[in-house]
């Protein structure tokens, strides 16, 4: 190689009036105490034991540009940026972060923020954010960063998250509900990639990939391999609570190893209790796909309504939360390679219709189609036609249970009634009437 | 003096970056910085940048920059990360293997214009973000090379391809798994023997809003492991999902293959299929031959030739020109159908035949009444069932 023949320049110098009214950076610590534009110059490390952020931004209405530089915390238990309470959009953009070990990398107090094109290097929090902060086009790799409590990404109501990929985090003791993307109500996850993700030390808590509170949404997102090593807790792709929706989103290959805890992967419309938290059937996951949980993984756990989507090499497929979610729905949607239940509803008033479960190969407690509670409506549920599968539709007590096939080496096809009887009976093979005794078009093949 | 004022016109917030210009070439990167070009960088054997340390941004600045043989025009060195590539031209009237080789993680390459690689414009490892860019006249000239190439968990958004591919079999997007891939267009993609691969994508991986134009119908969008999200595609391309996944709101206009464990709905195929295993298709217009595997659902669709082949399948709310099915136990229910032919009557137990019409009267099928186990029955002049017509199948 040849000797660089480079000029090391500031622009400012450069080009002269092009770069003026932006203010540059170049040490630490920085103080921002006026509205305007402003640019680090050069990579900035913190002090051994600084006792302050790398900058502080005190002013409402300022852009920070860092520049295409890195500003290094140096393990520094201070975060990089500091946003002060009453100091508004501000933006941030277009640089690194490195090593920030305790604080988050960025701290804003103040709501309606705005960063991007952010990489994060090796920083345990890298945003912390309130209401309508707005995050675009970042990067966070754990880089040897352990959380052990806490989140990596954190905005409020109303914020956005789009664009952004986590990855490479392996995560201390989990005590309480982690995650790597973790917002508020009303907030919004898009276009964003959540993968390697490690818990290796056991605890109690759960890993989240995003944790939505109410009316969250998440669309557009792929979660990828992320692992539980130890026994206890449980891995989440996405918690999201009541009226929460989630659209368009493919979650594969995570796995507890070893693990005796269920995985739920997907939770939407968490609550302990139907009636004060509404399950109104609003909460909704829609065009998704879970496959290749490992385990005892959920593929759709907790949920309200599914509509057209597939889950597949799961040990359930979808599941209600138990005894206590009322009108929850499957639509459309697909379970295929399930050890246990394919749809397993237990609620009251309760839908299947036009599903299709495949391969639900467990033991004689598996069922393709499993309804286990009062006044639901299984009607128009496609025909368990699972190669192995040693049950196809269990409805216990009364509903509507109509329209249903099995076929194809289901062991035992239906297993309908309860104290009260269904009104809608399968039908046997020939030799009936069939419009006196078995007016529900159940049939098995 | 210009030279200077044309770099900081891109780079008005700030100064200290490492101004590059030709006599720079090779040039190698070992701190950690921001780089910026001032003129074009080019090389025609070897790489023109080489990166050796982490956290770079290369700021082309609006100029071209390109490297030749083997190599590229960047190269990032193994062991770094979280490279940043930005804003210019990467390749063009000089031949490489590589626009950007940069197989560490976290490398971020956005508004950039790549041309005439033969194995990939883009290499890069996991956790890539690709956006705004255009790939033109890239020709990977090997199955295994891709003209975007990326590694799990990346996203590639806003990445457009013109005249690229080759009849080599290779992929203009090749990734691993859990990958988005939104807002991708391709034209006039090379076609041949060994068709290119529009995407060759990883297990758990989102795509959306898709979109061929000029294509050659050879052209496949494939998934390599596990289910997928297509969602909002339109492409003129065969569709390959022999994994499964989700197809929603999509127009597909070239022959395609789903494998077990795909749901369609709302969509528009005009292609020819053969399909295998259990599938849903739901509110779906597909005015082509299509056969469905053991055990699918089909459902409120408008198809025109559907073979409903295998076994186990539930054919439900249907029209179509003709509907043919084989094998056994299926359930045949509640459509509208020009003819219907069971290949095998009265040789395959358990067809549930009920509640169908058929709507020309000159072809009609052969399914008797509650014999050899078809259960459900309808005879050309209706007078079989005329005793319960508990079937109630109907003819125009």
């Amino acid at each position: 190689m040849k000797t660089p023949a480079s000029i090391v320049l500031s622009f400012a110098l450069a080009t002269g009036a092009l770069a003026a009214g932006v203010r540059d950076i170049a040490t630490t610590p920085f103080f921002i105490t006026a509205p305007g534009h402003y640019a680090v110059v050069q990579h900035i490390v913190a002090a051994p034991m600084q006792a302050q952020p790398i900058i502080t931004v005190s002013s409402p209405d300022v852009v920070l540009d860092l520049n295409g530089f890195t500003l290094d915390g140096n393990g520094s238990t201070h975060s990089a940026i500091l946003i002060q309470s009453g100091s508004p959009r501000v933006t941030i953009r277009n640089g690194f972060i490195a090593n920030c070990s305790d604080a988050p990398a960025i701290r804003a107090l103040t709501a309606d923020i705005h960063i991007e094109d952010i990489s994060f290097r090796a920083c345990v929090r890298p945003i912390f954010a309130l209401a309508r902060a707005r995050i675009e086009g970042c990067m966070a790799w754990g880089g040897g960063a352990a959380p052990s409590s806490g989140d990596l990404i954190v905005v409020g109501n109303d914020a956005s998250v789009r664009d952004t990929v986590i990855h490479g985090y392996t995560f201390g003791a989990i005590s309480s509900n982690n995650a790597a993307i973790r917002i508020g109500e009303d907030a919004t996850v898009q276009g964003c990639v959540i993968h390697d993700l490690v818990s290796p030390v056991a605890g109690t808590g759960v890993l989240h990939g995003v944790y939505g509170e109410r009316n969250a949404s998440l669309s557009d997102a792929a979660f990828f391999h992320w692992v539980r090593t130890n026994a206890t807790g449980s891995v989440r792709a996405s918690r999201l609570a009541e009226d929460g929706a989630m659209r368009r989103v493919a979650i594969s290959a995570p796995a507890i190893t070893p693990g005796w805890s269920p995985t739920e992967v997907t939770r939407v419309s968490e609550s302990t209790s139907a009636f004060t938290h509404g399950y109104r059937g609003a909460s909704l996951i829609m065009d998704s796909v879970a496959g290749a949980i490992a385990g005892f993984g959920r593929a759709f756990s907790d949920v309200d309504s599914v509509n057209g989507s597939v889950a597949a090499h799961a040990y359930y497929g979808y599941t209600t939360r138990e005894n206590t979610t009322n009108h929850a729905s499957y639509v459309r949607s697909v379970a295929r390679n399930i050890t246990l239940y394919g749809f397993y509803a237990q609620g009251r008033f309760t839908q299947i219709v036009e599903c299709l479960a495949d391969r639900v190969t467990g033991d004689v407690d598996s069922y393709a189609f499993n309804h286990a509670e009062v006044s639901g409506l299984m009607e128009d549920v496609i025909h368990c036609h699972a190669s192995n599968s040693e049950q196809g539709f269990r409805h216990v007590r009364s509903g509507y249970f109509a329209g249903n096939s099995a076929s194809m080496n289901v062991t035992n096809q239906f297993n309908v009634g309860g104290p009260t009887g269904a009104r809608g009976v399968k039908f046997p093979p020939l030799g009936n009437n069939f419009i006196q005794q078995y007016p529900r078009l159940n049939f098995e093949f | 003096m210009s030279l200077f004022v044309a770099a900081g016109q891109h780079t008005l917030a700030g100064g200290g970056h490492v101004l590059l210009h030709q006599g720079d070439v090779p040039y190698t990167i070992t701190t950690a910085g921001a780089y910026t070009l001032v003129e074009n960088m080019i090389r025609t054997n070897g790489a023109a940048i080489v990166v050796e340390a982490s956290d770079v941004v290369i700021d082309l600045n609006g100029f071209r920059i390109a490297g030749g043989g083997t190599s590229g025009a960047i190269v990032q060195q193994s062991g770094q990360h979280r490279l940043t590539v930005r804003n210019g031209q990467v390749g063009g009237d000089i031949s490489a293997w590589y626009g950007i080789l940069s197989a560490g993680m976290g490398n971020r390459l956005e508004d950039l214009n790549l041309q005439s690689c033969s194995v990939s414009a883009i290499f890069s490892g996991p956790g890539a973000m690709v956006r705004r860019c255009v790939f033109r006249g890239n020709a990977p000239f090997d199955p295994e090379f891709a003209v975007l190439n990326l590694g799990p968990g990346s996203i590639a958004e806003d990445v457009r391809f013109d005249g690229s591919g080759s009849t080599a079999g290779a992929s203009l997007v090749r990734t691993g798994p859990g990958v988005i891939v939104r807002k991708m267009t391709a034209s006039s993609t090379i076609a041949g023997a060994n068709p290119t691969r529009l995407v060759l994508a990883g297990g758990g991986s989102v795509m959306s809003e898709l979109r061929t134009g000029g294509q050659s119908s050879t052209n496949t969008l494939i998934t390599a492991s596990g289910p997928v999200v297509l969602a909002d595609a339109n492409l003129n391309d065969r569709v390959f999902l022999p994994t499964g996944g989700v197809i929603v709101d999509s127009v597909l206009s070239g022959f395609n293959h789903f494998g077990p464990g795909t749901m369609i709905d709302a969509s528009f195929l005009s292609g020819s299929a053969t399909n295998t295993g259990p599938m849903l298709v739901h509110d779906t217009r597909w005015p082509a031959s299509v056969q469905f595997g053991d055990r699918s659902l089909v459902r409120r669709s408008m198809i025109r030739f559907p073979l409903v082949a295998g076994s186990g399948s539930y054919y439900l709310d249907n029209t179509g020109q003709g509907l043919s099915f084989t094998g056994a136990a299926h359930r045949i229910e509640h459509n509208d159908v020009g003819t219907f032919r069971a290949s095998n009557s009265g040789a395959e137990p358990n067809y549930l035949f009920i509640r169908n019409r058929l709507n020309r009267d000159d072809i009609f099928i052969q399914i008797l009444d509650n014999t050899n186990g078809h259960w459900g029955a309808w005879a050309p002049d209706q007078t079989l069932l005329s005793t319960d017509r508990t079937w109630s199948n109907v003819k125009k």
